[in-house]
């Protein structure tokens, strides 16, 4: 039962990031796949995404980044947990 | 158990850390021939309402890393989207010396997007989460049990 405390987002509510940011391409790949992902039994595990590919999914978020420093190189990828609803993380300092 | 004790500051709990490259980036870069940044001395506040530890970007751009993810995040201006990297982490003793209990070769952080100049880094409930810490506040110090 999800914690009525934890804040949480739906993977399609995820904020689009500005072209400038160097992720946006992959988030925008993220938000369009993940539902499929998640129909095809993937919910849990960890998705790398490239530009607009999706390369493959690994058990750990540290399996799938060892595979896209092996795979890719020393470029910007992403790495994300595929979830109907992510935890919005706490960041308070003022 | 080893510990160390050291003061409160003015601005709150802080620790000085060692920042840098993971061994994988820096063996990236010498296989490059680009040359590999020292590790960066920041000065780090513990914060309790911060899940995950948190680099300035100003710091992360000078080391080089790369992203590879983003995350939401609910902060006190609002709700932001940070990019995520991974990191080598260290927390020297005042004494000198690294315990390896204290040494992350690799750990992922969040970006500390607007850090105020006297603040580098948020420890957050994922690192101070390893620690035995007992806040003295009568005494003014703060003791990190490992």
């Amino acid at each position: 039962m999800q914690d009525p405390y934890v804040e949480t987002i739906h993977y399609s509510e995820l904020p689009d990031l500005p072209p400038e940011r160097v992720l946006a391409r992959e988030l925008a790949t993220y938000k369009r796949e993940a539902g499929r992902l998640i129909a095809e039994g993937h919910e849990g595990r960890w998705v790398l995404i490239k530009d607009d590919a999706v390369i493959g999914l690994w058990e750990t978020m540290k399996a799938a980044a060892d595979a896209g420093d092996r795979q890719l190189g020393r470029v910007p990828f992403m790495v994300r947990q595929v979830l109907t609803r992510e935890r919005v993380l706490r960041q308070r300092y003022v | 158990m080893p510990h160390f004790t050291l003061p409160v500051s003015p601005d709150g709990y802080l620790l000085q850390i060692l920042l840098g490259l993971r061994a994988t980036d820096m063996a990236a870069l010498q296989a490059a021939g680009q040359p590999i940044p020292a590790p960066l001395h920041a000065r780090a506040l513990l914060d309790t309402g911060t899940d995950r530890t948190a680099v300035s970007t100003s710091l992360l751009r000078q080391m080089g890393v790369l992203a590879f993810g983003s995350v939401e995040t609910h902060t006190a201006g609002g709700p932001v989207t940070v990019d995520l990297y991974r990191v080598s982490l260290s927390v020297p003793s005042p004494a000198g010396g690294i315990d390896p209990a204290l040494a992350h070769p690799e750990w992922v952080v969040t970006e500390f997007l607007h850090a105020p100049p006297n603040i580098d880094v948020l420890i957050g409930l994922d690192l101070a989460e390893k620690w035995l810490l007992i806040l003295d506040g009568p005494g003014q110090r703060f003791t990190l049990c490992f």
